[in-house]
């Protein structure tokens, strides 16, 4: 690493740094200690007393269908809206890349579902695809198609993905974007008197210069869909018919909320952290090693 | 480019971008067509652009801080007026917050070489990776019964004299206890973002500084604040745009007075009488701001989150 320029003197930067170490230990790690002090003990119905259990939380967890299940659901989630918000955002950028004129116009336009809250994007596309009252139901309906996220859940899954992954795209897109205006022209020129086409050129010299972008991308839009995206389940399906939209972090506020059950709660909180955890030390370990131009 | 030029557009790609685009603002539009839409409008089923437009639903929505009183309606029940105050007040003071203690902190990592940097460092890492939903039950909890004045202490006493009251003061249901876990959930991406800008402040200038006799604080306002504009601006419409939005925490912490919009918006469909009508005016309004935010500072918005996060 380059040297830089540093000051002498120990009392300045323990000053400077001293209010977010404070800040972070006092409403993250003390909470997040908390979660796993609780996910070792079940509290009685009134929270007045609680009883030690160990591990018996996790046992059950484990053992349980339904969070089992609610394993699979997140990955499908995570995956569904990491891919619905990257490749139309991929698509548009090299469209807009292509097309000198007006991209000022689409960066403007793009930039507005950003900007709406997940929970009003929720509410927006609850009601665009309401059973009763829903445009887009009301057109399917005349095509024949009965649509009804209240009872099919792939069609509920399917709501969520699309309304989770509508403000991502214009995101992604300008990532993109900004990376493809990065790209030395000279190389694409090169390509192109060699004789190679637009698709041929993209595969093989734009893309794999995109890679620097595209894996921050993944990782950025990975952990959204994880942990950003409860306002629009909330809103549109609240867990979806027969839990086939309840991803980990739902059912982490549906049991500690809803029912109440605070050491099962608890201890989701703490698998989840391990599985971020396991998540982020993969990422960066294996596929940033792949990353390279 | 320069191969723009005998590469022929597809018109198949015109069509494909222009429904993209639809797709994108499409639903932006029927919102805001539908927020000027009476509810027998909506429901009616024909989902036409023949509409009588009307602001009820605005009057409805605005009714407690509008200056008269609106003929439909005989009871203000929605107070979206103090939301939106509220929202505003948790989103600019915790983005203030954050900004103010992440430079410093941020400074601190980059400039200093002292004892825990590395520690403080990896910690911060760490932090950027806890999805704050997870801390929902424990902080439910803590805000709850443990981070609390005493009403019978010297401070708790006092402020239960002076605003009422009958328990103990805690942090949930009020508004710095919203905008503390902001802060603390924000503060390692913006010290990250920071930290990368910094560290892109070519060394020369600040070494001349130095040479001609400036002391830290000298070398941080005069030279590296106003080089890192950029990237303050982009930290800014991150943590505003969270806080702005953000539902599961403030609906945990937040009590009937201190509800920001966007619960106030969920809380309002009820089961069996969803206003579509004043939930599409309510969502118009709150988009509005980071609409006009987004607008104003768009090309900073970019260069500042491409240019801090794209290295990799």
């Amino acid at each position: 690493m380059e040297k830089r320029v540093t000051f002498k003197g120990w009392l300045l930067p323990v000053l400077l740094i001293a209010p977010q170490v404070l800040i972070s230990a006092v409403f993250f790690f003390y909470p997040a200690g908390q979660a796993i002090w609780q996910s070792l003990f079940i509290p009685d119905p009134f929270g007045l007393s609680s009883q030690f259990v160990g591990l018996g939380n996790f046992e059950f967890l484990l053992g349980d269908k339904f969070y089992r299940t609610s394993f699979l659901t997140t990955a499908t989630f995570s995956i569904l809206v990491t891919l619905c918000s990257m490749i139309p955002a991929l698509f548009l950028a090299v469209m807009a890349d292509r097309l000198i004129k007006g991209s000022g116009v689409y960066r403007t336009l793009l930039i507005w579902p950003y900007a709406v809250a997940p929970a009003v994007a929720g509410v927006l596309w609850l009601f665009m695809f309401n059973t009763r009252v829903g445009v887009v139901s009301w057109y399917l309906g005349n095509l024949g198609y009965d649509w009804n996220h209240v009872l099919n859940g792939g069609e509920a899954m399917g709501l969520v993905v699309v309304a989770s992954a509508w403000g991502r795209i214009s995101y992604n897109f300008l990532f993109f974007f900004a990376a493809l205006q990065a790209v030395p022209k000279s190389v694409i020129e090169a390509a192109a008197i060699d004789g190679a086409r637009f698709w041929r050129r993209f595969w093989t010299i734009v893309l794999p210069l995109l890679s620097p972008t595209t894996f921050f991308l993944l990782v950025v839009n990975v952990v959204y869909s994880f942990f950003e995206t409860f306002g629009v389940i909330h809103t549109i399906t609240s867990g979806g018919p027969q839990q086939s939209t309840t991803v980990l972090v739902y059912k982490v506020f549906a049991d500690g909320f809803v029912g109440q059950d605070l050491g099962s709660s608890s201890a989701q909180s703490v698998i989840l952290l391990v599985v971020v955890g396991l998540l982020t030390v993969f990422q960066f370990k294996f596929i940033e090693k792949r990353v390279h131009y | 480019m320069s191969d723009k030029a005998y590469e022929k557009q597809n018109p198949a790609f015109y069509a494909l971008l222009v429904a993209l685009i639809f797709m994108s603002v499409g639903p932006i539009v029927l919102m805001f067509a539908n927020s000027f839409k009476l509810d027998v409008d909506i429901t009616s089923g024909t989902g036409g652009l023949l509409f009588m437009p009307t602001i009820q639903n605005y009057e409805t929505a605005l009714c407690d801080v509008l200056w008269y009183e609106p003929e439909h309606l005989d009871f203000c029940g929605l107070k979206f007026g103090g939301a939106f105050i509220n929202s505003l007040v948790i989103a600019l003071v915790s983005t203030v917050l954050t900004l103010v203690i992440g430079c410093m902190a941020a400074y601190a990592l980059v400039r200093f070489r002292f004892m825990g940097r590395d520690a403080a460092s990896l910690t911060t890492l760490m932090v950027r990776m806890v999805p704050p939903a997870v801390l929902l039950v424990p902080v439910f909890g803590l805000w709850n019964n443990e981070f609390c004045l005493d009403k019978d202490g010297l401070v708790g006493g006092m402020i239960r004299d002076s605003f009422g009251g009958r328990g103990d003061v805690c942090l949930a249901g009020t508004h710095s206890g919203i905008i503390l876990i902001y802060v603390a959930m924000n503060l390692p991406f913006v010290i990250w973002i920071l930290q990368s800008f910094i560290m892109q402040v070519p060394r020369s200038l600040e070494e001349a500084a130095r040479v001609d006799g400036a002391g830290p604080f000298q070398v941080f306002f005069k030279i590296v604040l106003p080089l890192i504009k950029p990237g303050l601006a982009a930290a800014a419409i991150f943590t505003f745009r969270i806080a702005w939005n953000e539902y599961l925490l403030a609906s945990a912490l937040s009590d009937r007075d201190t509800k920001t919009v966007p619960i106030l918006i969920v809380n309002n469909m009820s089961e069996f009488n969803v206003e579509w009508g004043v939930i599409m005016a309510t969502g118009m309004l709150l988009a509005v701001p980071p609409i006009i935010f987004t607008l104003f500072a768009s090309r900073q918005i970019i260069t500042g989150m491409t240019a801090g996060a794209v290295k990799g």
